[in-house]
C-alpha cells in the first residue's frame, strides 16, 4: 500500500531549538547556521511532531485546540503543508517503518 | 505579516526576558593574555553538576542562547557534561574559545557533534610571533592554526575574532587572508577594556586612532562591514543589560551582561531565577538601575553629540572608568570620532542628521 501525506510521522532532527516568543516563534537549525522565524501554526505543528503522531494527528490536536474550528481536510492539507517545510528546512525527518 | 528575528528580540526586550546567557564556566585558561579582562577571585568554581542547575534555572525563565566562555571554557574538567547538557535541553550553544584544546582531533570531532550554532575563535595576529605575543604562550599560534584544519575539515562553523591592538594592527588584512585558507570570516573589535575589577591597563593596547579610521574606511569600502549611526534620539534603549541579556561567572554571581560586575543575585542561592529577574521575588536594585541607565543612555548621553551614534558605548565600562555610567567616557568617544571620521571620508559628507543614512551593509553589529 502507498503511505499517504497524512500517513507520515516524523520527528524532529536532534540537533534543532525552538522556542516561543508570543504567539511566533523561533526555530535555530545549527548546521545550517539558519535562524528562521514560525508563525504560530507553524510553531505548533513542530511542537508537536513527536515521533508518534502522524500528520492527521496533529490536524486533530489543533483542530480540539481552535475556538473557531476550520474544515478538516483544509487543516490537514495546512498541515501537511508546514511539515513539508520543515522537513526542507531540515529541522524534521521522517520516521522509518518498521 | 510575517515578522524578523529583530522583532522577535524585542518582544524577549520588552518582556525582560533573558533570552542570552554568557556562562563563564572558569577563569582558568591556558594562554595569559595581555589584554584580558577576567578578575579571578579565590572562590569555589562550580562544578559540571552546579552549572547544570543554574542552565536549568536559566532556561526556566526563557534563556534559548547559553554562550559557554571563561577563561577558556575547555579548560574546565566538565566542560563536556555541562554543552551536552546545554544540547540535550534543546537550547542554542555558543562557544567562545582560544581553540588551542581542539588542536586535539577527537576533541574537535566531539566538539562537531555538539552542533553548536557559532564557535567564535580568538585570533591575535597574523604570524606566530605577534600571535604568541599577545597571548603570552609560545606555541599558541600553531596549535590554533591546526584546531582551525580541524574544525573547518569537520565542518564547524567558526568566526574567527581579533581585538585590533598597536601589536596587531599591522597584521590584519593578512588575518583575513588566513582566514579566508580555511573558509572562515573574522569579526574585528575595534574596543579593547578595563579589566572586570577596573584595571585600566588594557587600554594602553588600543590601536591608533588615525589607523582605525583608514581601516574602518577601507572595510566600508570592501563591503566587508557596514558603517551605519545608531538613530540615538530615538532609540528606546542602548542595549539589552538586565532584559534580555544575563551572565554567570565561575563562581555563580549574576550579573546583568558580561560588561556590568553589579551582581544581581547568586544562582545558587535561589530556586526560582524567573521570579528574580521578573521582580516577583522583590525589587532588585541591580536590575532597576541598569534598565534605567540602559533606557536612558541613548538620549542623555549619546544624542547630544555628532559622533553619539557612531559610539560603542557601554555603561558597564563608562562606570568603570569614570564611576558615571552616564559618561561619555573616552573609549566611547574615540570609538564615535574615528566611526564618524571613517563614515565620512567614504560618503564623503558627514551623515544628514544621526540614522536618517546608512552606508553599505544593514546589519552592521558596530
Amino acid at each position: 500500500m502507498v503511505e499517504t501525506g497524512t500517513e507520515r510521522i516524523y520527528r524532529r532532527n536532534r540537533d534543532i531549538s525552538f522556542q516561543a516568543y508570543g504567539e511566533e516563534g523561533l526555530l535555530v537549525i545549527p548546521r545550517q547556521a539558519l535562524q528562521v522565524v514560525l508563525n504560530g501554526t507553524s510553531l505548533r505543528v513542530l511542537q508537536l511532531v513527536d515521533g508518534k503522531r502522524s500528520s492527521a494527528e496533529i490536524a486533530g490536536v489543533l483542530s480540539s485546540e481552535y475556538e473557531q474550528v476550520p474544515p478538516l481536510s483544509g487543516l490537514v492539507a495546512d498541515v501537511n503543508s508546514v511539515l513539508i517545510e520543515l522537513f526542507d528546512l531540515g529541522a524534521i525527518e521522517l520516521v522509518p517503518k518498521t | 505579516m510575517s515578522i524578523d528575528v529583530t522583532t522577535l528580540v524585542n518582544r524577549a526586550y520588552e518582556q525582560s526576558r533573558p533570552i542570552t546567557a554568557q556562562l563563564e564556566l572558569t577563569y582558568k585558561c591556558n594562554l595569559l593574555c595581555s589584554f584580558c579582562y577576567n578578575a579571578p577571585k579565590p572562590r569555589h568554581e562550580l562544578t559540571g553538576e552546579e552549572w547544570l542547575s543554574a542552565i536549568s534555572k536559566l532556561q526556566a525563565a526563557g534563556t534559548f542562547t547559553m554562550i559557554l566562555t571563561g577563561g577558556e571554557p575547555f579548560v574546565h574538567r566538565d566542560f563536556w557534561q555541562i554543552a551536552e547538557g546545554v544540547r540535550e535541553r534543546g537550547l542554542v550553544l555558543k562557544v567562545y574559545t582560544n581553540g588551542v584544546l581542539l588542536a586535539d582531533r577527537a576533541k574537535a570531532e566531539r566538539y562537531a557533534d555538539l552542533a553548536a550554532f557559532d564557535t567564535e575563535v580568538s585570533i591575535h595576529g597574523a604570524c606566530a610571533s605577534t600571535h604568541d605575543r599577545l597571548t603570552g604562550i609560545k606555541g599558541s599560534f600553531d596549535r590554533l592554526l591546526v584546531a582551525l584544519g580541524h574544525l573547518s575539515e569537520i565542518g564547524v562553523k567558526v568566526t574567527l575574532k581579533t581585538p585590533i591592538t598597536r601589536l596587531n594592527q599591522a597584521e590584519l588584512l593578512d588575518i583575513d587572508k588566513l582566514a579566508d585558507r580555511f573558509g572562515y570570516k573574522v569579526t574585528y573589535d575595534t574596543n579593547i577594556n578595563p579589566t572586570d575589577d577596573g584595571d585600566l591597563g588594557p587600554l594602553s593596547l588600543a590601536a591608533e586612532k588615525e589607523f582605525l579610521i583608514a581601516f574602518l574606511a577601507e572595510q566600508v569600502r570592501l563591503g566587508r562591514r557596514g558603517l551605519n549611526p545608531r538613530p540615538v534620539a530615538d532609540m528606546k534603549h542602548n542595549c539589552g543589560t538586565g532584559r534580555t541579556s544575563v551572565a554567570i561567572d565561575p563562581y555563580g554571581d549574576v550579573f546583568p551582561c558580561i560588561a556590568w560586575r553589579r551582581a544581581v543575585c547568586n544562582i545558587l542561592e535561589v530556586d526560582d531565577f524567573d521570579a528574580v529577574w521578573q521582580g516577583r521575588a522583590g525589587p532588585n536594585a541591580t536590575l532597576d538601575f541598569v534598565r534605567k541607565v540602559a533606557d536612558e543612555v541613548p538620549r542623555s548621553t549619546l544624542a547630544p553629540f555628532a559622533e553619539g551614534g557612531f559610539a560603542s558605548f557601554c555603561p558597564a565600562v563608562a562606570e568603570k572608568e569614570t564611576g558615571d555610567p552616564y559618561a561619555f567616557y573616552g573609549a566611547a568617544r574615540v570609538s564615535g570620532l574615528v566611526k564618524l571620521e571613517a563614515y565620512r571620508r567614504v560618503s564623503g559628507a558627514a551623515p544628514a542628521a544621526a540614522g536618517t543614512e546608512r552606508l553599505a551593509k544593514s546589519d552592521d553589529p558596530a
